[in-house]
């Protein structure tokens, strides 16, 4: 048979095949088949939605907490002659020790051992009986008032700086009353100023959706300008692997390059130089915690893409791999979205978390795909300047 | 189907809504299982592999680019399913023993006359090896050097199979021809 009539029966076949779908008969039975495997992979945890839930769960359970829980009393009327009106939380006794403590169920445990050694230091005068009031007590309570009063809204004060308060006042017996120090006075749990900081998170990144989406991680360093009391700006640095997989029709290199054998999925890792501009809002400040949202724009400069293809059929021992180092560069081509809780240890420390996102403005990388992460960001900042 | 149609119910199916799946299901219900067809050695084994076609279509549906024809992306879907069935399956099985083949020249007319079952039923006959080149080569359109990657089997190899299921396909052909004639002539 010569090669002429071969193809001429090879197309005559072919046609005929390629006609079959019209005479096949549907058969419900394959749908059911098939359903059930549905209902099967439909179990299949969404991820996505645990670890957004939870973050946001966590936030709002911080967020009520903090409303919620009781709060110092803070208006304690505390005059230099009323030693008897003074009863309250500031004496030595073990009773009242514990009644502060109702009333103050906020831990400042150093305040108050510190207090109640300054107490313990005056000496008690005779005239009210049952109590160890009296107008030394009265100076060191009305002073030890201020600092209460201080301590409560300063938790960010060392306890050496209140203890060297409380010392000092009966020694000096002001008793026209205390005057914290300017500077005390105007502290508060914010701080104004510039802070240093670092930040290392977990996210999710996916191209399209989350929902074949690789687990990354981010670390850098963050300097971030307390503008106004609320308002602040930041910059930094961060170190991110930005893992995904996507199919090969989503990977859009510029090249006009196609294989004869198409990959069927590219799974590509890039570590990524993310140098992020934000602007952050505190909406709720609570003594020493407080609520942010912020956004701004990121720049990804990439520093490594990694392009592995996979083929159909698994057993393709031709899996190709392509490296693009430090060629794309994505100035201002993200958006970013956060929102974060921090909490002050002291004058100088804060911690931090909260989730984030970073949508693509841009097309990221050699694929030229439109790379999105969602991910949850712990912070640690120092206050350089204040 | 209209284009926006096809679109809304791509969409209901991005979504996980049951009903649309179905939908979409029979509607390519056909074209699927003619591939898987001429790819399987019965109906059985096409359904098989059919679902687990519709199965990646309907998870990875997410990832169809609607600027691309969607025919096709299904095609290429069940094609390269019924490709991981058979190298899964039938890799490792022995090829059979070729018969030696007569003339050839009223096949073509022999084939124009078959019903597509007949056709089919012959094609299933072949054995998973040379089914699988002939379909890649004479249907789909590969060339040998891509199915040799597709399949993990030398150039000569898919070359020679296909030489061979062509032969077989011939023979059988040549059996229905004299069936035929036999009916014809009233046996």
């Amino acid at each position: 048979m010569d090669d002429m009539t071969r193809k001429n029966i090879d197309d005559i076949i072919r046609k005929k095949l390629l006609e079959g779908e019209n005479y096949v008969d549907y058969q419900e039975a394959d749908w059911n088949a098939l359903e059930s495997k549905l209902d099967a992979q439909k179990k299949v945890i969404p991820w996505m939605w645990i670890f957004s839930a939870a973050a946001v769960i966590l936030l709002v359970a911080m967020f009520s907490w903090i409303i919620w829980k009781p709060t110092n009393n803070d208006t304690r009327p505390v005059t230099q002659n009323e030693p008897s009106q003074q009863t309250q939380p500031i004496t030595p006794e073990p009773e009242n020790n514990r009644s502060t403590e109702s009333q103050n169920p906020k831990p400042v445990p150093n305040t108050r051992v510190l207090l109640a050694e300054s107490s313990k230091k005056v000496q008690p005068s005779a005239s009210n009986a049952g109590t160890q009031k009296e107008p030394q007590i009265s100076i060191e309570e009305h002073e030890l008032g201020q600092v209460l009063n201080l301590a409560e809204n300063f938790n960010s004060f060392s306890t050496s700086e209140l203890a060297v308060y409380s010392r000092r006042a009966p020694d000096e017996r002001e008793t026209q009353g205390v005057k914290p120090s300017i500077s005390l006075a105007k502290q508060r749990n914010s701080w104004n100023g510039l802070a240093v900081g670092i930040i290392a998170s977990t996210d999710l990144n996916g191209v399209g959706s989350f929902q074949h989406s690789s687990i990354g991680g981010d670390f850098g360093f963050t300097v971030t300008a307390q503008i106004t009391d609320r308002w602040s700006i930041s910059t930094g640095a961060i170190y991110a692997k930005k893992p995904y997989t996507i199919a090969y029709d989503q990977y859009r290199p510029g090249s006009n390059y196609q294989p004869s054998v198409q990959p069927d999925k590219v799974h590509a890792d890039c570590r990524v130089l993310d140098i992020p501009v934000n602007i952050n809002y505190t909406f709720l400040r609570r003594k020493e915690d407080s609520f942010s949202i912020g956004t701004g724009i990121s720049s990804y400069l990439m520093l490594r893409e990694d392009y592995y293809f996979r083929y159909a059929n698994s057993y393709n021992q031709g899996s190709n791999e392509l490296s693009i180092v430090n060629r794309n560069r994505h100035w201002f081509g993200v958006v970013n979205l956060q929102a974060s809780y921090e909490r002050q240890i002291n004058t100088g420390l804060s911690i931090g978390f909260g989730p984030y996102l970073k949508l693509p403005v841009d097309d990221i990388g050699y694929g030229r795909v439109k790379l999105r992460s969602v991910g949850l960001a712990v912070t640690v900042n120092w206050h350089v300047l204040q | 189907m209209a284009e926006e149609s096809l679109q809304r119910l791509i969409d209901g199916c991005v979504q996980q809504e049951r009903s649309s799946q179905k939908v979409l299901y029979e509607l390519f219900y056909g074209f699927a299982m003619a591939i898987c067809l001429r790819y399987a050695g019965n109906r059985y084994e096409a359904a098989e592999i059919m679902n687990e076609g519709f199965y990646k279509v309907f998870t990875n549906l997410q990832t169809y680019d609607s600027n691309r024809p969607f025919k096709p992306w299904i095609g290429r879907i069940m094609t390269n399913t019924a490709i991981d069935y058979y190298r899964a399956n039938y890799k490792t099985n022995q090829f059979e023993e070729l018969d030696e083949t007569g003339s050839a020249s009223d096949n073509a007319s022999v084939v124009e006359k078959m019903a597509y079952q007949d056709l089919l039923a012959l094609i299933q006959r072949l054995s998973p090896a040379y089914r699988t080149v002939f379909n890649l080569y004479a249907i789909d359109g590969f060339a040998h050097n891509e199915i040799a990657q597709i399949l993990d089997i030398s150039i000569g190899t898919s070359k020679s199979n296909l030489h061979k299921a062509r032969q077989k396909l011939q023979e059988m052909i040549q059996k229905e021809a004299k069936l035929v004639n036999e009916k014809r002539n009233g046996i």
